[in-house]
């Protein structure tokens, strides 16, 4: 097999209530497309983005949930693997964000210890029906201890941002200190050139590709 | 002279003579002369003058003698005799002066008296002449007196009595006038007067066609709008009363019943016309004898007024107007036709109307040559139908508007079908593909109402509560919507359109095979391909299969709609009639199987590329040093994935299972690509065997969501991986049991798999790897010959 065309890969899932925006952000952050329409997401999807950071390909896997309750045991499923998080609500809808809690709690229930999280307040282009101010924002994000941003698909506001900083803080997490730990930066290193990173999985089943 | 002779005087005879002179009575005072006259006559006759003379004289001797003795006697007496004679002479004297004074006073008086005669007679002579001379004068006055007359009647428009006073001038007796200059003078400017009064009527005629020209318009407007109330009286009539269903405007039954409220157009509350003039000028003409003149001035007139209605190009926005002005011109036309017997003539007309019609349709035709909106033609029809109908009722012939009408109606269904393409096109382009929620009961009927669907299915929807979710996204009732006004129009157009156009219904199919196949069908091939959501491209498929059963309904709609028409309309398409219970439109089986089959492609090939998406990050190990327990984690999320997706299409379940076909089939190929492709040079054992546990792990996925009739597309994969783990090679080689046992593996396959395996053990460099490796490498060469 070939070296793959990448240094490490990342995975990241995107969580929120339905029509939030998770999709949309994915969309605008993996094909830079933006789409009006409401198009439900079917249980789960995923996009790939290989991305620049420090001078490594890094191969981001991206889980897009949906934010239906009847898609709930589904898409909870997929909190382990992923090694970063991205909590989304929506500004102008005050439901959403309350429910933030909510979903934070799941990711305490199913995703593993010390997963990177960001919380997201999308649509902040829609000042008019905004109802949900960016220090809340920031007071739940204190409160919760997790970074936060606001971001805009429509307009291509902060996604970029979002993405590479909860990329940067899991390559950090992950790869960084692993390679600290090995003492050499090459030391995660397998035999075909790429950085396995051995997350803990679902499902009691082991590592994949080791 | 001999006779005379014998009557010889002899003295004595004279003597004799002679005393008779003496007896005659002295005492009178006359003297008797006359006796004398004869003898003296008798005397000279015989020449015995002499004689005579002598005896005379001896007779007066004697009687101066006895005078002279009287006298001695009585010469006192006889003096004073004379002195009274004297005296009487005296008187007798002045009396004579008197007279002969009285004689002259006379004949002065008498002179007098004739010239004054005279005078008085020159006089009764020259009073006759005067008498007479007024007498002519004032016949002259009169005669001169009925010419003024005749100027003020022309002015005043009273010709036919100017006419007719010409007349009694003409008719004048013969008298004393009429051998007046002046008469012969009047008698000569006759025909000036007369050609004077024909001008002025000519004049007026002019006059009134100018105002005519003016109230043309209106007359159209208010025939027009006559028969249009009349059309929506009968309509609404019809609608009551299921028996006069079948008749139309213009029929006997409804001309029946419309006689009471009949609309004189020529004098109503809008306008009223006069046509005096124009009697009172024919009247004239004809009594001049000139109404072929008049005739052919008028119809020149009226085609010079005819040729202006049309402007040279026409505005649509104008056509009213202007059919208005055609429609007021030509009832005109007919109610002089119809009042004034021989003046005008039916060919006359219909000469006029010929070229009307013509530039009409000549001028719509360019006036919609650029024209896209279907809207415009309608409205152009609209217009020329109630134009043809109230003419119609005037009996002109309409055959070219219905000609022009149906050309009208090819472009307007060129146009209708570009219009509805576009729009349908729209639609489905701009579809999100997300089913349509019905949040009323209304919402809901209505959007029943709009789409074709199977009774059951209608059933089980209209029985639903609100609000629900529909199984169409909203491009299909749109594009139902779109269709239905698409027929209506087409039909609206029709309506009224007497001639029957070859096959409507045929166009009418070709049109929406058209609008299903190309604009529908097409467009949706058009949006599958920027479509990448699988829940959209699913909700694809369930329009196209609502599109499907829709057709049914979509070609039966045509027919109630046409049944509809014809009751609502005219019965102008009689023909049709008969047709009224068999299906008008057919379409082609099936307009839809090309998006179908692209709908379902997009399906596979977007699960395909996410397949690859997952294989990419497959991170399979190919030389590892022991076997893995348990499959791969990507496949544990690819399996999740796929599942997920596809059990929530909501698409009928045999997409779904072709789906899966697709997908599996897409799995066992990356797989063997692993195995015998180029992506990997070199395998091992191990690398097979793990293959071996991830292709049991997806069999028992596939067959837990109940698809192992799919597991066999593993069969070559796992037959292969058991042969090489089982070290089963040289079975292989036998034919009959690579036949029996080992179909499924192509040798080929089998071949480049164990060369995977040759070069893995050479980069060993222990001896069992190296004798495997050469054993391999024979195993290899041997499969190689079998190819």
């Amino acid at each position: 097999m070939p070296p793959p065309h990448y240094d490490f890969l990342i995975k990241l899932l995107l969580i929120g209530d339905s029509g939030v925006g998770k999709s949309c952000l994915l969309l605008r952050f993996c094909d830079d497309a933006w789409t009006p329409s409401f198009i439900t997401t079917i249980g789960i999807d995923f996009k790939i983005r290989t991305i620049e950071l420090d001078g490594k390909r890094i191969k981001l896997q991206i889980w897009d949930t949906a934010g239906q309750e009847r898609f709930r045991t589904i898409t909870t499923a997929y909190y382990r693997g992923a090694m970063g998080i991205l909590l989304v609500y929506d500004v102008t809808d005050e439901r959403s964000f309350n429910n933030i809690r909510t979903w934070h709690a799941n990711i305490e229930q199913h995703a593993s210890d010390g997963v990177n999280k960001v919380l997201i307040g999308n649509k902040s282009d829609w000042e008019d029906k905004r109802v949900v101010t960016k220090e809340q924002g920031q007071a739940l994000a204190q409160e919760l201890n997790v970074r936060f941003m606001e971001t805009s698909a429509k307009l291509n506001d902060g996604v970029e941002e979002a993405f590479f900083t909860l990329a940067r803080d899991c390559k950090a997490r992950l790869i960084d200190s692993q390679a600290d730990a090995a003492g050499s930066p090459g030391g995660a290193m397998n035999t075909d050139g790429s950085v396995k990173v051995n997350q803990p999985v679902p499902q009691s089943i082991g590592n994949c590709c080791s | 002279m001999p006779p005379r002779r014998h009557l010889q005087y002899t003295p004595e005879s004279i003597d004799h003579q002679l005393q008779q002179i003496h007896l005659l009575d002295s005492s009178s005072s006359s003297e008797n002369l006359e006796q004398l006259g004869p003898i003296i006559k008798q005397i000279h006759a015989s020449k015995q003058q002499e004689v005579y003379l002598r005896n005379l004289q001896a007779l007066v001797e004697s009687k101066d003698s006895e005078i002279e003795s009287i006298c001695t006697e009585n010469y006192q007496e006889f003096i004073s005799s004379v002195s009274t004679l004297f005296t009487v002479k005296s008187y007798t004297t002045s009396l004579r002066e008197k007279i002969a004074t009285l004689d002259e006073s006379v004949a002065l008086l008498g002179k007098g008296l004739v010239a004054k005669k005279r005078a008085l007679l020159q006089s009764k002579k020259t009073a006759g002449n005067l008498d007479e001379a007024v007498d002519t004068l004032q016949a002259c006055l009169k005669l001169l007196d009925v010419v003024d007359r005749i100027g003020d009647m022309i002015r005043e428009g009273r010709f036919w009595s100017a006419l007719r006073s010409l007349e009694d001038i003409q008719a004048t007796p013969l008298n004393a006038l009429s051998q007046t200059p002046l008469y012969q003078h009047i008698l000569s400017s006759l025909p000036s007067l007369r050609t004077q009064v024909q001008d002025a009527v000519t004049a007026s005629m002019k006059q009134w066609l100018l105002e005519i020209r003016n109230i043309t318009g209106t007359v159209g407007k208010a025939a027009i709008e006559a028969m249009d109330a009349r059309t929506r009286k009968w309509r609404t009539r019809r609608e009551k009363d299921p028996m006069l269903r079948l008749s139309r405007v213009g029929s006997a039954v409804e001309m029946v019943t419309n006689e009471r409220s009949d609309v004189n157009v020529m004098s109503c509350d809008t306008v009223k016309v006069d046509f005096q003039p124009l009697y009172q000028c024919i009247h004239i003409y004809a009594s001049l004898e000139s109404l072929d003149e008049l005739r052919s001035s008028y119809q020149a007139d009226r085609k010079a007024q005819s040729d202006l209605i049309l402007p040279l190009t026409l505005p649509l926005a104008s056509l009213p107007d202007v059919v208005q002005e055609i429609c007021g011109f030509f009832i005109i036309e007919s109610h002089v036709l119809e009042t004034t017997s021989g003046f005008r003539s039916e060919q006359e007309i219909e000469e006029l109307w010929d070229v009307v019609v013509a530039r009409l349709t000549c001028a719509v035709r360019s006036a919609l040559t650029e024209e896209k909106d279907p809207d415009s033609f309608l409205r152009v029809k609209e217009c020329l139908i109630s134009f043809v109908m109230t003419l119609e009722s005037y009996s002109y012939s309409t055959q070219p508007l219905h000609t022009l009408m149906l050309a009208l109606f090819e472009k307007f269904a060129d146009q209708l079908e570009s219009q509805c393409g576009q729009k349908l096109e729209e639609v489905v382009l701009e579809d999100d593909y997300l089913a349509v929620q019905a949040s009323t009961a209304n919402e809901l009927e209505s959007m029943l109402d709009e789409v074709w669907l199977t009774s059951s299915d209608y059933g089980a929807l209209a029985k639903r509560n609100t609000p629900l979710y529909l199984p169409w996204s909203q491009s299909f009732h749109l594009c139902c919507r779109h269709i239905r006004i698409f027929i209506q129009r087409f039909y609206h157009f029709v309506d009224g359109v007497s001639q029957h156009h070859g096959n409507i219904d045929d166009l009418l199919s070709r049109y929406l095979d058209k609008l299903l196949s190309n604009h529908i069908g097409g467009s949706i091939s058009k949006r599958l391909a920027s479509t990448s959501a699988l829940s959209q491209i699913a909700q694809v498929v369930t329009n196209l299969e609502l599109f499907e059963k829709a057709c049914p309904g979509l070609t039966r709609y045509p027919t109630s709609l046409r049944q509809l028409v014809l009751r609502d309309s005219k019965l102008l398409l009689p023909d049709l009639f008969s047709h009224r219970t068999t299906q008008l439109v057919r379409l082609p089986s099936s307009p839809f199987s090309e998006a179908f089959v692209k709908a379902r492609n997009r399906i596979t090939a977007l699960i395909t590329s996410k397949l690859d998406d997952f294989f990419d990050l497959s991170e399979y190990a190919w030389t590892p040093q022991t076997r893995e327990g348990t499959p791969s984690m990507y496949l544990y999320e690819l399996m999740n994935w796929l599942t997920t997706v596809v059990d929530s299409l909501v698409i009928k379940e045999s997409y779904k299972d072709e789906a899966y076909k697709a997908a599996v089939g897409y799995i066992a190929e990356s797989l063997m690509n692993f195995m015998i492709g180029p992506m990997v040079s070199v395998m091992n054992e191990n690398a097979i065997a793990n293959i071996a546990t991830d292709i049991t792990f997806l069999e028992g996925e596939i067959t837990r969501i109940g698809r192992e009739h799919l597991n066999s597309t593993f069969a070559e994969l796992r037959a292969m991986a058991e042969l090489v783990l089982q070290d089963k090679v040289q079975e292989y080689l036998n034919p009959q049991t690579r036949q029996t046992l080992y179909g499924d593996i192509k040798p080929r396959r089998l071949q480049a798999l164990l060369e995977k395996l040759v070069k893995y053990a050479a980069s060993r460099r222990d001896n069992i790897s190296r004798e495997q490796g050469e054993k391999r490498r024979k195993e290899a060469e041997a499969v190689g010959r079998l190819v």
